[in-house]
């Protein structure tokens, strides 16, 4: 198989098993990539990921990394390719059929079904990313200045990030 | 309950412009840093915007993050079919990803030719923290998509068992699903 044919394989097999979303793709990502390929080494993919914690847009573009050391552009574009292609296609179709389903009583529950579940995963989410965020008191605070100037205080999320990694910058040297 | 009317909202409401389109999710793209990327999604299109309910992007988060893939190019391809069809999918997903691609590319390039990633640490730890304030902030700014104890119920044991129990995503659903069902049923109008 051609490098990029797979790549493409590789990312769009781990992309399709990966449910739940987030950090928990990691593991098996790191299994394919620098156990079973060697594409990168361990430190690599460790700073794969750093990088893509200071770049905007989904996390796992990371994925771009990796397949830029495994085969330069075209394996960079092919893995991202890979990566989010065959998902977001499914999303699309699925926001079509969802957006066709009318008005019909049972639709009105399956929506208000799934109202607490986007809470709930949205709050373990954000137990997560504390969990790996927070650890010591000037950290602390940053977290807990941006969720209140966000939540209550109706500011930019933009703004509000950009003025934690001052912050982080000034505090955390 | 806003289910029923925000159905007929939906269909009364202008679809968004390409051009605006393209500007709201290429700002989400350029500018949504560390974890907590709902956040900027919700405070583009449902604050600023008014694209969305509250109640319809929680629906669009529970969607995005149950199929399988990288839930924020799931939610912005979701949500661009919804706004403006497929042109809007493949517009939204691209403007998403695009800012960062062309970004982590040009740092993969540095970092190959030796650039040290602990250069761009000391800003990573600052983003992290922040950006785990904001996924919490999202959490208190939806939390009118839950009403009453059930509903609330069935959040807390979804955040439970997802978050410090580390359950995988199907047995979640599972164990949650038709709990939840049975509440909404029961609260129809």
């Amino acid at each position: 198989m051609s490098p990029l044919a797979e790549l493409a394989a590789v990312f769009a097999r781990v992309s399709l098993f990966a449910f739940g979303g987030g950090l928990g793709i990691l593991p098996e990502m790191e299994r394919q990539t620098v156990t079973l390929h060697s594409w990168v080494t361990h430190r690599e993919f460790v700073d794969a990921w750093a990088l893509s914690q200071v770049t905007p847009g989904p996390g796992m573009l990371m994925v771009l990394v990796i397949g830029f050391r495994a085969a330069g552009l075209g394996g960079a574009l092919a893995a991202g390719l890979a990566m989010f292609g065959p998902p977001a296609t499914l999303a699309a179709l699925v926001g079509d059929r969802w957006g066709r389903l009318g008005r019909r009583p049972i639709v009105g529950v399956l929506r208000r079904t799934l109202g607490p579940v986007a809470l709930g995963l949205l709050a373990a989410g954000s137990y997560t990313l504390l969990r790996l965020g927070v650890d010591g008191a000037a950290t602390g605070l940053i977290a807990l200045g941006a969720f209140l100037a966000v939540a209550w205080g109706a500011r930019s999320p933009a703004l509000v990030v950009a003025v934690g990694a001052v912050a982080g910058l000034v505090a955390l040297r | 309950m806003v289910s029923a009317d925000s159905l007929i909202d939906t269909a009364l409401r202008p679809h968004p412009t390409v051009l605006r389109l393209v500007q709201a999710f290429l700002w989400i793209g350029c500018v949504s840093f560390g974890g907590g990327r709902t956040t900027y999604f919700q405070d583009e299109l449902v604050v600023r915007r008014r694209w969305l309910t509250n109640d319809e992007f929680l629906e669009a988060v529970a969607l995005a993050q149950v199929l399988p893939g990288p839930t924020v190019g799931n939610l912005a391809a979701y949500l661009g079919q919804r706004l403006g069809g497929v042109g809007g999918a493949v517009l939204a997903f691209g403007c998403l990803t695009l800012p960062g691609g062309l970004m982590i590319l040009a740092l993969a390039w540095l970092y190959f030719r030796g650039m040290p990633a602990a250069l761009t640490a000391p800003l990573g730890r600052g983003v992290s923290a922040a950006s785990a304030g904001l996924a919490l902030a999202a959490v208190v700014r939806l939390r009118g998509g839950v009403s009453g104890v059930g509903g609330a119920a069935v959040a807390a044991m979804v955040f439970w068992l997802f978050g410090p129990l580390h359950w995988p995503i199907h047995w979640v659903l599972v164990a949650a699903l038709p709990p939840a069902f049975l509440r909404a049923w029961h609260a129809r109008p």
